[in-house]
């Protein structure tokens, strides 16, 4: 459905892309995770034909972006970064606008959708008059005006209060169950752990990791050990060969080893005169693996 | 000190988040972008929806109103405004009563273009609205191409309405009290009334559109609808400047032949060219600050009639170097807005 291979950009010296190869199936959730300048959103610039590569390709649909965008991005959905409305038209206006440029939607399919963005109310008020989170809620029904077979969203909940992010997740697993395929960028972890099937980390322009949500999870091992000598603790489990990392966190004793057993943990510790008040495996969350994922990368 | 306990919201389940409504598809249907023409059709309904160009169209009436406010009050000082070789008399009357109100107004016009181009480019480019566009496959060149012709649709509307306008208005002069019946009306038309009001139309619209082009050129280069406005209008603006001031460091130069070159070159888009001949010369010489810095230039002290030829040439040069810079920049740069 969509492919890069070897995508590259580059401004003068400075690679802001570097060699991204990656593959997203068709029905696939695909969570596009980096740190603010990762290059995330050069990338979806690429896969929309706005910036060109300086080197390697963009496939969609298995073909090639460079030689035939007028009918591959009509298929294509997308909501870059902050939508960007004329000011001036309605949100209803804007949508017959946007349509325009994919050869015109008729005026029930622009009611329908904005029903689903729950801006029907507000169709008629102009685009200036509009809150951030109604303007990013016209973003999305403009990516989906042309009910398009791929969607790509750049940071969704940008600008919207709880209730909307609550909204927007649902929204997209609602179209994730229209078997649509969709690519989200996003900095904010938690909300790409709701719907995401698989996910790519991206840093420094590369692709770092990638696979399925839960194959990611189940490689960490975080644990969070309530001890009354968190210090002696830290010193007795620091050798041990199992332990990838040893740290005190607000009090607590935080440990990386996916393969140890939370028996196995309070035997040790409590063969050693450290009985525990508490064993929690915190599963070490997307936010952690993706900070170490990022951090060594970066070499920190 | 009373204390009271820590209290957390209470969830209500009678008032869920709604059910966001179903979906639907729009089976069987393949998109292509949209072609030229359908581009330009978004863009005119862009326009026509935009109030703004409702108000400059106004404002570009309001001038050619106030410029026959001030030939009505010319007209009517004298005793003999309507008589032959004065200011409404004479073969001439109708093309005068009807061509002076469009050249006076014009320049306002000038102002107005520069900023609809600045406007409908660097206001995309400044808003990211740009990306929107573009990311859906539309073919850029048909995108710019599509924002000329709309455009350009604008500048005839709005050279047409003053037409309409002085066209309507010149009848009323008959009212005044020293007009006696002497006062052009549409009913004296005739063919080289029409040839030179048509020239006088031709001129402007090619005035218009090459102000246009100033303004969306330099807003595309820059990216910005401020700077490229700005700039537009400082051109606008600082030609009368410069073109007083070129002719005069040419002499001290004694490089008359260059700087009369470079002030063909420069503004000779700027001219009254189809028509300068047919304006009177007391009329003429007052134009000179307004417009027309060479067909009624300083130096010469008098109108200079600019050949057919040049009047196609110079603006067509001029057309191709902004049309051109705007149509590479557009296609080729990178949209990072």
């Amino acid at each position: 459905m969509l492919q890069t291979v070897g995508l590259t950009k580059s401004y003068g010296k400075r690679l802001a892309v570097n060699g991204l190869n990656l593959e997203v199936a068709r029905g696939e959730v695909f969570g596009f995770l980096g740190p603010n300048g990762a290059g995330k959103t050069t990338t979806i610039r690429m896969l929309l034909n706005l910036i060109k590569p300086t080197f390697g390709e963009v496939k969609l649909f298995g073909q090639s972006l460079s030689q035939n965008p007028r009918s591959l991005l009509p298929r294509v959905g997308a909501l870059i970064e902050q939508p960007a409305f004329q000011s001036y038209l309605s949100g209803r206006d804007n949508l017959v606008v946007v349509g325009g440029y994919t050869g015109g939607v008729d005026a029930r399919r622009i009611e329908e959708v904005l029903e689903i963005v729950g801006l029907r109310e507000r169709g008629v008020d102009r685009y200036s008059t509009y809150s951030l989170g109604m303007k990013q809620r016209l973003g999305v029904g403009a990516a989906l005006l042309t009910d398009p077979e791929l969607i790509i969203l750049d940071e969704p909940g940008n600008g919207l209060d709880p209730a909307g992010i609550v909204e927007m997740r649902e929204l997209i697993r609602q179209l994730a169950q229209m078997h649509k395929t969709i690519f989200v960028s996003s900095h904010i972890l938690a909300e790409i752990r709701q719907f995401c099937t698989r996910i790519g980390i991206v840093r420094a322009g590369q692709l770092i990791a990638t696979g399925g949500v839960d194959e990611l999870l189940r490689s960490a091992g975080r644990w969070e050990i309530e001890v009354e000598q968190p210090e002696k603790a830290c010193r007795l489990l620091s050798p041990v060969p199992v332990m990838r990392s040893v740290s005190m966190e607000q009090g607590k004793v935080v440990i990386d080893a996916p393969t140890i057993r939370g028996r196995d943990l309070i035997y040790y510790l409590a063969q050693n005169g450290i009985w525990p008040d508490s064993v929690h495996r915190g599963g070490e969350d997307l936010e952690h693996i993706f900070l170490r994922l990022t951090d060594k990368e970066a070499g920190l | 000190m009373s204390q009271t306990g820590w209290s957390t919201p209470s969830f209500s389940p009678q008032s869920p988040l709604p059910a966001p409504p179903v979906i639907s598809t729009l089976p069987g249907q393949t998109r292509q972008a949209a072609n030229l023409w359908q581009l330009t059709y978004n863009e005119l309904y862009k326009l026509w929806k935009r109030r703004l160009v409702w108000a400059m169209l106004g404002l570009d009436l309001f001038f050619v109103l106030a410029a026959y406010a001030v030939l009505v009050f010319y007209s009517s000082k004298t005793s003999d405004g309507f008589t032959a070789g004065h200011l409404l008399g004479g073969a001439n009357a109708l093309t005068d009563g009807i061509g002076q109100p469009m050249t006076l107004g014009r320049r306002g016009g000038e102002f107005i273009a520069a900023a609809l181009g600045g406007l409908a480019f660097g206001g995309e480019f400044s808003s990211g609205a740009i990306r929107l566009v573009l990311s859906r496959g539309v073919n850029r060149a048909s995108y710019l191409g599509a924002k000329f012709l709309a455009l350009i649709a604008v500048c005839a509307a709005m050279v047409l309405a003053e037409l309409v306008m002085s066209a309507v208005l010149v009848n009323f002069l008959d009212l005044l009290p020293n007009a006696h019946g002497h006062a052009p009306t549409l009913l004296n038309l005739n063919g080289p009334t029409f040839l030179a009001l048509a020239g006088v139309c031709f001129g402007t619209f090619e005035n218009f559109v090459l102000c246009l082009l100033l303004g969306a050129t330099v807003s595309i280069i820059s990216r910005s609808a401020a700077f490229g406005i700005a700039a537009a209008f400082g051109y606008l603006i600082g030609e009368d400047i410069a073109a007083q001031i070129i002719p005069v460091i040419g002499k001290s130069l004694h490089v008359v032949p260059l700087s009369d070159f470079v002030n063909n070159l420069l503004f000779t888009t700027n001219l009254n060219a189809f028509y300068a001949n047919t304006l009177p010369k007391f009329l003429a010489s007052g134009l000179d600050r307004l417009d027309g810095v060479i067909a009624c230039n300083t130096t010469a002290k008098a109108c200079e009639t600019v050949s057919t030829g040049q009047s196609f040439l110079v603006p067509l040069i001029w057309a191709l170097i902004l049309g051109g810079v705007s149509v590479y920049l557009f296609i080729k740069r990178d949209v990072l807005q």
